[in-house]
């Protein structure tokens, strides 16, 4: 069998309508093709016909798949989620979100890839994972309680196991819901906790008292002591950016001096990405990123930062929508496009507090936050659908709000600072910057860029990361490389923070593609060299092309973002720093299909690339270009 | 010791109160009181071991301490074949450590079939261990253990007994204490013999 190490071997298929679960072979799905992950799944999305159905139709697949390298110790515990994704807008695409934690070493040590759910329970139902005795549980008395008592209460009757749960956002279809495994480990971006709503499963538990196993572990124990020995094994860097709030002080520092109780992060990584905060009266949690997004905004209360983050998390609502919830809302509010009172809300600290230092008391920002986000989660908010949707209902004014600040796809502005960032967004499905801060290291670091063979000098990391330059010659390759990274990452899997561009870098010798490249091939057994390593990326940004032909006729005029970052400069520091110059645009575009050996006209795959990398199989399903 | 369980109609208590004067001592100076001590152990004559001390307030309940063990000592990664245990709270953030304590006076040792060959004291070190090649799983040390869980454990399949023995004759010492990110583990120095 040619997945004996690393893998689990096998895939539990749960069909909630019929209460079937059973255990279908994962050399079905091609694993040395497509690893595991966000591969994985777009396999299995392929296999089930890449089904045009919505997101809430019991037809769509809610998939859950970790990795090989998912169970060693590492940055490793992570696993993707995917499907056809309710917060996509204005269509819903097939789209991913990752999450770590504990969860996904548990399924490993349980004996599974991967979890495909389909169907939908006629009442409230969580899944529960004890290695091979897979069952199908009443969940009402859960149904209505929020991630933190979920997980406590289903600890409580089934120990030691990991649970991985909706809050009542999900349960009431908000389009931006979360699945939350511990604290701060989500599937945020997508929606996906509102399609497990859909389908009636609360939660899944999983309890593993199996094992991960390595083809070498010698192997991979001298390489992860030799990166040690040098300084390069989880010491920081990009990683530690989210242990504080990263809406800087005065939060961040009375977070850091006042309330923080130690770090915390995924299971089996030693560097712990995540702080773990406790502010009595508030409550106590994980943060790392996105959690901020109300310091963002709250000018300076740290209980109004800490609030925002404990109660979405609770509820189970995606933090960085929530940031775009708040941008829309005080830019259509101040240029009076609407009010407050259109928004569901009764009263808002940035608006009727101002004057006050903090933007009010705690007190004020609890109100607001209760409201706010009991309103999402429960589905009576304007905005529980996301922000395009809400905007969309309130009119041409209200949508322009949107526009300046969601490039694409119904996703908030994001790491959009240069032209490669650009046709990453414009040819992805979703924002793709879950998972490629790559493009940042390599515009901030020139040694770096110039050692991958891509740009470099057009982001500026430090200081307020403002883009300093915008020019498009070979822009194509940054975006080329950082997709296939992207895949890569998403699929063995490894952390995104603990695989940038810069680390391992000691060139020749070792670079990331060269460590990820012997840590795979240590594990599996397979000889997974840097050039195979790298095609095997590229097939899977492949695979996911084929499915947007396929699904969702994706075309070449579909790759683009927001007709305003062609026209002026968007009001956003996450954004570009002058308009993009259609002409070369278009001209960068070209490029980026030929060097991915597509057809430029189309947008699409060639059948000759497609065949190139070992996916004829993918290609005969599909009307395409020759050549 | 809060870790420290009275099982079995208080058999611990029995043996520590029948316990040799040396044994006693040798207890209560290093500060171990409350470990079982068997009546036959010279335990004056054992080198004090070296052990696994957790920090908890550092500790962020990652379980690199349980992969990279079992890892090293099984080659495989696994949560039920680590020598050492994390009780994790992660909505709590509250985490501590199940671990051997490497008692001064083992009843683990006492009550194998076949010491000196399975279950060991190592004469320069103090560190008990065991052979799992001479194990015949029967499960003895796992009962004599007086903590709660034991920690002897024997594999699923019951093929030999395991615990920590601090990762004996590894060059960098105990491989949860090298990897730990947190610096959450530390080992006692011992009074290893010269």
């Amino acid at each position: 069998m040619a997945t004996t190490y690393g893998w689990a071997g096998k895939i539990l298929w749960v069909d909630l309508t019929k209460g079937k679960r059973s255990a279908v072979p994962l050399d079905d799905f091609e694993p040395e093709k497509y690893i595991g992950g966000v591969g994985l799944n777009s396999r299995i999305f392929w296999e089930l016909g890449a089904p045009k159905v919505a997101a809430f139709h019991p037809d769509n697949p809610l998939l859950l798949s970790v990795g090989p390298l998912t169970g060693a110790p590492g940055p490793f515990s992570r696993a993707e989620v995917g499907g056809i994704a309710p917060q996509s807008y204005p269509q819903e695409l097939f789209a991913y979100s990752g999450f770590g934690g504990k969860f996904p070493t548990e399924l490993k040590y349980a004996g599974y890839d991967a979890i495909v759910i389909l169907g939908k329970s006629e009442k409230p139902v969580y899944l529960l994972v004890e290695d091979q005795d897979v069952s199908i549980r009443d969940a009402g008395h859960l149904w209505g309680l929020d991630t933190f008592e979920t997980q406590r209460s289903l600890i409580a009757r089934h120990p030691k196991s990991s649970v991985l749960t909706i809050g009542p956002a999900g349960e009431n279809l908000c389009r931006f819901a979360i699945l939350l495994n511990e604290s701060a480990s989500a599937a945020g971006q997508g929606g996906y906790g509102a399609v497990m709503g859909s389908k009636n499963l609360k939660a899944i538990v999983v309890r593993g008292t199996g094992s991960h196993t390595m083809a070498d572990p010698d192997k991979f124990l001298s390489l992860v002591a030799e990166r040690q020995k040098a300084g390069e094994w989880l010491t920081g860097g990009a990683q530690s950016w989210g242990r504080y709030p990263l809406c800087g002080d005065p939060v961040s520092k009375e977070m850091r001096t006042q309330y923080l109780k130690r770090f915390a992060g995924c299971y089996g990584c030693p560097y712990q990405c995540m702080g773990f905060y406790d502010m009595p009266g508030v409550g106590k949690g994980a943060q790392m990123c996105a959690e901020a997004w109300y310091g963002f905004v709250g000018n300076g209360s740290s209980e109004g930062y800490w609030e925002g983050n404990i109660l979405s998390q609770k509820l189970g609502i995606n933090n960085f929508e929530l940031l775009g919830v708040m941008v829309f809302a005080l830019a259509g509010i101040a240029a009076k496009v609407f009010t407050k009172e259109d928004l569901g809300l009764k009263s808002i600290p940035h608006f009727d507090h101002a004057a006050e230092p903090k933007l009010g008391s705690p007190k004020v920002h609890h109100e607001f936050l209760t409201a706010l986000l009991n309103g999402i989660a429960e589905g009576r908010s304007p905005l529980a659908h996301g922000v395009g949707r809400a905007a969309e209902k309130m009119g041409p004014a209200a949508m322009r709000v949107y526009e300046d600040q969601y490039p694409a796809y119904g996703y908030l502005s994001h790491h959009l600072k240069n032209i490669p960032a650009a046709i990453h967004w414009a040819t992805d499905t979703r924002d793709p910057f879950n998972s490629c801060h790559d493009l940042m290291f390599f515009g901030a670091f020139p040694k770096v860029a110039d050692h991958f063979g891509v740009p470099s000098g057009d982001v500026r990391i430090v200081a307020d990361w403002e883009g300093i330059d915008v020019f498009y010659e070979r822009a194509e390759r940054s975006a080329v490389w950082c997709q296939n990274h992207q895949s890569l990452k998403n699929s063995l899997p490894i952390c995104e923070y603990a695989s940038m561009p810069g680390n391992y870098f000691n060139p020749p010798q070792m670079d990331i593609r060269i460590f990820e490249s012997k840590i795979l091939s240590a594990v599996t057994g397979m000889d997974y060299g840097v050039e195979r390593l790298w095609e095997t990326g590229e097939r899977i940004w492949n695979l996911r092309r084929a499915i947007m032909v396929l699904r969702e006729n994706r075309e070449r005029s579909g790759d683009t973002i927001s007709h305003l970052w062609f026209e002026r400069t968007v009001p956003n520091r996450q954004s570009l720093t002058a308009p993009l110059d259609r002409e070369q645009w278009n001209e960068a575009l070209t490029r980026y299909y030929e060097l991915r050996g597509w057809d430029a006209k189309s947008g699409h795959p060639t059948k000759g690339k497609l065949e190139v990398l070992g996916m004829k199989n993918i290609a005969d399903k599909l009307a395409l270009p020759a050549a | 010791m809060a870790a420290c369980k009275k099982k079995r109609g208080g058999t611990g208590r029995r043996e520590f109160l029948t316990g040799t004067g040396a044994a006693l001592t040798v207890g209560m100076v290093t500060g171990i009181t409350g470990d079982s001590l068997a009546p036959q152990v010279e335990a004056a004559e054992i080198p004090v071991a070296a052990r696994i001390e957790h920090h908890a307030s550092l500790c962020a309940g990652c379980g690199v301490c349980s992969l990279m063990c079992s890892l090293y000592h099984e080659k495989v990664s696994s949560l039920v074949l680590s020598r050492s245990e994390i009780i994790r709270e992660p909505l709590e953030g509250t985490f501590s450590l199940n671990v051997c304590r490497q008692c001064q006076a083992p009843s683990c040792y006492q009550a194998c079939p076949l010491k000196d060959s399975a279950l060991c004291v190592d004469k320069e070190t103090g560190i008990k261990y065991i052979n799992a090649a001479k194990c015949s799983a029967c499960g003895e040390c796992v009962r004599a253990c007086p903590l709660d869980p034991p920690r002897v454990r024997l594999t699923a399949e019951r093929k030999y007994a395991f615990k920590c023995d601090l990762c004996r004759g590894r060059e960098n010492g105990p491989i949860c204490v090298e990897y730990c990110g947190q610096h959450a583990l530390a080992a006692t120095p011992g009074n290893r013999r010269a």
